[in-house]
């Protein structure tokens, strides 16, 4: 066969795009001019040390779209948990001696990491980073029995992307029409930024679920230039044409409409105007030490950490970041193409740790994962199909690292999770794993049951205790 | 209401009663819905021969095929590693000549429910024409049986490589290996029927403690799956396309070998069965009453891949879903997001029946959704709640098509990386699940409405503006190719708009504006708008030349909530 040719690779879209008429430079109104220029000079201002983080965290969701296969990316390694997960995983099992070895064990299991996450096993062994094991969407605590009987409540559309991405958003999987934890954590927490027109919620990734609560939606950036798009010039060469294009422009958005749909629109994009100019001038002139190694996930998380070294600049004491990696519904080619997507995982997640300790908030940011499922641990030849439970992971100074927290399950054929193909059962929700998040974000206990409606039906709160513990 | 104002109003009503002539903004307000653009001179005559007249001619209008576009493209663009664009072309210059307007609208609609994409998929940038096969199926597909159509797609080697179902072999449980559940799940869930029991109305039945009934088990998808085996690449050579075959590589498929082996580059004959290869045995497809009454057992004793991938289509198709399940997405692609329970069912009831009995037939369906009381009555404009925001690709290439383009090769090109501005390019959808869901509804009060904005869903805080950007190049022409920085633009392929009609009425800003709303909006710009920018464009008026006034109209009338959102 002839060789592909290899595709020219995208361009990126900010900060090269050189013609007439797109120019990332700023220009609208005087009044909009004057207030890029105190912005320009408040951002020259030093906004990074290690002692003004008082009051700041973060939390950065990282979503593996898809569904990953992460029984492929938490491998137990002892030869008799790895005889069996061989035996089930057939043609998908990785080899023995390809892992990097954790330092954790459980149940007198051992435990490697996938040859291409060479960093988080470091990381992981150095106590900053933490497992989560066999989490997803449950509505109650659920038993195989229950599950084959049909006693048990499940979530809707259980197996199907849409609703399990959704519900890993929500985590409120009995609905279908919830809002966002993330978005239910700003609804309350929003109020002790001194931003009015940036949210709390910044997604590098565009609208998403997780984000969008009552009142609280997301702020969309790119992963380029300073994040923000600004309005263009209508004519390079006539300054005063400019100024008419845009205040225009800007009229006609802030017009009231009786269409809903017209009025969203409306308001949408003078939300975006508000916020462009303020955003884009605070994250001018913001570098990294920290090389980050290129990747749409680390161009992704490079930005994330430059806003977050914008933190004082743009009034902000909360924050929750969405980012996402796609291309994890690996039916075929599984181990080739699962195994080129781990290592930029590993890369990227290392290097936004290493950011963090650079901008003195390694204590204060955690980030964490989420993904749609896990998937069949058996094989349809080419690859695993949707699952259901599956291990992710959290990381940051304020983890409690180096432990695997849940129960990580047998997978051997016909074991007490197993719905079939190797579809397990959860055995923790994906709430007792969002609790522990927000409490240490700031959420009060008293206002937990408003953000996670279910958590009661898994963990009681009133105990004192934490629901899994993870988080210092 | 002065005297003259009435009798227009009166004439118009009048008109549309006897069925023939409409009034322009009516015309321009269907040839919003039904194409990809339509210039001053369609509006013109629809409004003279009528909706009636122009469906009929756009049904027997000859189809526009990608395919020999894009093969034109590859045999005489020979440079490296633009295979990609070329696939960005071959859509856009066929879409910027056709005249089976209506067609290329509803295949491009199609294109948005049964969803391959070239994101993800290195392989797909360098077989485009794999793409153009798959596109012109839907191309057939707009006025085909919704059922072959179904069948064509399951069978088509870039579904199977998208969904994974080529190479999908029989379980051997000896290994612990099953059938691949991908296409078998999707085929169900965004190509049929759905993950609910829907009435004909595509109301959620519910069961007795008033939850949804799923349509569908996990066990289903498993049987499915089985249906679904023995397909895999075709590497036999077509007279008239690209041959990827090697000596040395799997040139037929002889063996399980050559079966997993065979390279998804073969995408230019639907995918080869091999039996060896399929689980002939007894399956069991979905049982369910029939809308004619029947009960329909699904049991099947299991047969070739070609039997049993009929039976499979032919199973869905029949189940009482598909048509407001697909009815419902086509209303939303082409005329309004949060169509009533009563526009669905009349749309369903097309799918079912077209009149002579056949179920399944898009010229129907496409009759029934375009001609619906809520999609034609203007009584319409004056609900809130009524409309849609329009996708930005389609934005971009009704703008091209309202005015008259030319390029001296005569083959047009376009802007290549559309997405990084839009977030939508054809066939650039981020996963099956297509730019946005049909769910999607934005904080405000479309949510505190209960509705649905799809696209609101790719319309962010820097899309808002982007998409802004990309109109100023829109308007100034040339720039449509000169942002392809990878293609500098030279003469022949050098697009100038001809804004000379617009140019004359530069010194009449109410006419200019009258002609704008028209061919933009439809008839649609509200009062408050214009005003705003009759404000605007007086002001230019010392500042610049005539033809930056009409530009800076043009560019004003696009930025309009009035002309975003479809109505």
């Amino acid at each position: 066969m002839k060789p592909f040719r290899k595709s020219i690779s995208r361009r990126q879209f900010l900060g090269e795009a050189a013609c007439a008429g797109i120019s990332a430079t700023p220009l609208i109104s005087t009044l909009l001019n004057l207030q890029m220029t105190n912005k320009a000079a408040a951002a020259a201002l030093p906004t990074v040390s290690a002692n003004n983080t008082n009051g700041y965290k973060a939390l950065v969701c990282v979503l593996l779209a898809g569904g990953n296969d992460s029984f492929n990316m938490l491998v137990p390694s002892g030869n008799t948990e790895y005889a069996e997960y061989q035996q089930v995983r057939s043609n998908l099992a990785l080899a023995q001696n390809t892992l990097h070895a954790l330092n954790a064990s459980q149940n007198g299991k051992n435990f490697g990491l996938h040859q291409g996450m060479p960093e988080l096993a470091g990381l992981f062994n150095s106590g900053e980073a933490a497992f989560v094991a066999n989490v997803g969407t449950l509505v109650e605590p659920t038993t195989l029995n229950a599950y084959n009987n049909g006693s048990v409540r499940l979530p809707a559309g259980l197996f199907s992307h849409s609703d399990q991405i959704m519900h890993w958003q929500t985590s409120v999987p009995d609905s279908r029409s919830a809002s966002g934890w993330g978005g239910r954590v700003a609804d309350i927490l929003n109020s002790v930024n001194s931003n009015s027109n940036i949210s709390m919620n910044i997604s590098v990734a565009g609208t998403n679920t997780f984000q969008t609560g009552a009142n609280a939606i997301s702020y969309e950036i790119e992963s380029g230039g300073n994040g923000s798009i600004l309005l263009g010039e209508f004519d390079e060469d006539n300054e005063t044409l400019n100024s008419i294009a845009n205040s225009t422009v800007r009229s006609l958005m802030d017009a009231q409409y009786q269409n809903v749909f017209q009025q969203t629109f409306a308001t949408s994009t003078k939300n975006a105007m508000d916020a462009s100019v303020e955003f884009s001038n605070a994250l001018s002139g913001i570098t990294l030490q920290t090389a980050f190694t290129k990747s749409e996930l680390g161009d992704q998380l490079q930005m994330v950490a430059r806003t977050i070294a914008a933190r004082n600049t743009l009034g902000m004491r909360r924050q929750t970041f969405f980012v996402v990696m796609g291309g994890y519904d690996h039916h075929s080619e599984l181990i080739r193409a699962h195994g080129a997507m781990l290592p930029v995982v590993s890369k990227a997640l290392t290097e936004f740790n290493a950011a963090m300790k650079e901008l003195g908030v390694h204590n204060d940011v955690t980030l964490f994962t989420a993904s749609d499922f896990a998937r069949t641990l058996s094989s349809n030849g080419q690859g695993s199909d949707h699952g259901w439970g599956g291990n992710q992971l959290v990381m940051g100074g304020a983890v409690k690292g180096g432990l695997i927290y849940g129960t990580y399950p047998d997978l051997g054929n016909g074991n007490s999770l197993d719905t079939g193909r190797g579809r397990l059962i959860p055995t923790l929700s994906t709430d007792e794993y969002f609790a522990e998040l927000a409490l240490w974000f700031g959420v009060s206990e008293s206002a937990l049951a408003d953000v996670f409606p279910n958590l009661n039906r898994f963990f009681n709160i009133a105990t004192g205790a934490r629901p899994l513990g993870f988080m210092a | 209401m002065n005297l003259f104002k009435f009798c227009l109003l009166f004439c118009l009503v009048a008109n549309t009663a006897f069925g023939q002539q409409i009034s322009k903004p009516e015309a321009a307000r269907f040839l919003m819905q039904a194409t990809l653009g339509a210039d001053y001179e369609l509006i013109d005559r629809v409004s003279q021969i009528g909706y009636e007249v122009w469906l009929e001619e756009q049904f027997n209008a000859a189809p526009t095929y990608h395919t020999p576009r894009v093969l034109q493209l590859q045999l005489t663009d020979d440079e490296e590693g633009i295979e990609f664009s070329h696939y960005i072309w071959s859509w856009w210059d066929v879409n910027m000549k056709a005249q089976d307007l209506l067609r290329q609208r509803v295949a491009f609609a199609l294109s948005e429910i049964l969803v391959i994409s070239m994101v993800g998929v290195d392989i797909f940038e360098d077989v485009p024409h794999g793409i153009a096969l798959y596109y012109d199926i839907l191309v057939d597909g707009a006025f085909d049986n919704y059922e072959n159509t179904l069948y064509r797609v399951s069978t088509n080697p870039a579904m199977g490589h998208y969904l994974s179902h080529a190479r999908n072999r029989k379980a051997d449980p000896s290994v612990n290996r099953y059938p691949d559940e991908n296409y078998a799940r999707e085929v169900m869930q965004l190509f049929t029927i759905g993950l609910y029991q829907l009435s004909q109305d595509g109301q959620r039945q519910k069961d007795a403690f008033g939850n949804d009934v799923p349509t569908y088990t996990n066990a289903d998808i498993r049987e499915f799956a089985r249906v679904f085996t023995g397909m895999t690449f075709d590497p036999r050579p077509v007279p008239g396309l690209p041959d990827f075959s090697e000596p040395d590589e799997v040139n037929q498929i002889a063996s399980e070998d050559d079966f997993i082996r065979v390279e998804p580059v073969f995408v230019h004959r639907p995918m080869f069965h091999y039996e060896p290869m399929h689980d002939s045995d007894p399956k069991q497809l979905l049982s369910y009453n029939d809308l004619n009454g029947n009960f329909v057992s699904g049991a099947i004793s299991g047969d070739t891949v070609e039997q049993d991938v009929r039976a499979a289509i032919n199973n869905l198709f029949n189940h009482p879903n598909v048509g407001p399940f697909i009815g419902y997405r086509l209303i939303q692609r082409l005329v309004k997001s949060n169509p009533s329970s009563g526009y669905i069912n009349r749309v369903a009831n097309a799918f079912h029946d077209n009149g002579s009995g056949v179920r399944g037939d898009m010229r129907a369906v496409i009759r029934a959704i375009l001609l619906d009381p809520e999609a034609r009555g203007t009584d319409q404009l004056a609900n809130n709640t009524h409309g849609m925001l329009r996708e930005p690709y389609v934005r971009y290439i009704q703008f091209a098509r309202a005015f008259n383009t030319s390029v001296s090769s005569n083959a047009f090109r376009n802007e290549s990386w559309a997405s990084e501005w839009l977030k939508q390019q054809p066939m650039q959808a981020p996963s099956v699940f297509n730019f946005f869901l049909p769910t999607y509804a934005p904080v405000g009060p479309i949510t505190d409405a209960n509705l649905v904005a799809p696209e609101f869903q790719i319309h962010t805080s820097t899309s808002a503006l982007s998409s802004i950007n990309f109109w100023i190049i829109a308007v100034y022409g040339d720039y449509i190719l000169q942002l392809d920085d990878v293609h500098p633009v030279t003469a022949q392929h050098r697009v100038t708009i001809d804004f000379s009609d617009e140019f004359a009425l530069a010194g009449d800003i109410p006419a200019l504006l009258d002609r704008l709303n028209l061919i933009m909006c439809a008839g649609n710009l509200s009062q408050q708008s214009r005003n705003t920018i009759t404000d605007a464009l007086n002001q230019a008026r010392a500042v610049t030349s005539d033809e930056q006034v009409v530009r800076l109209a043009i560019f004003l009338v696009m930025n309009t909530p009035d002309y975003a959102i479809q109505r």
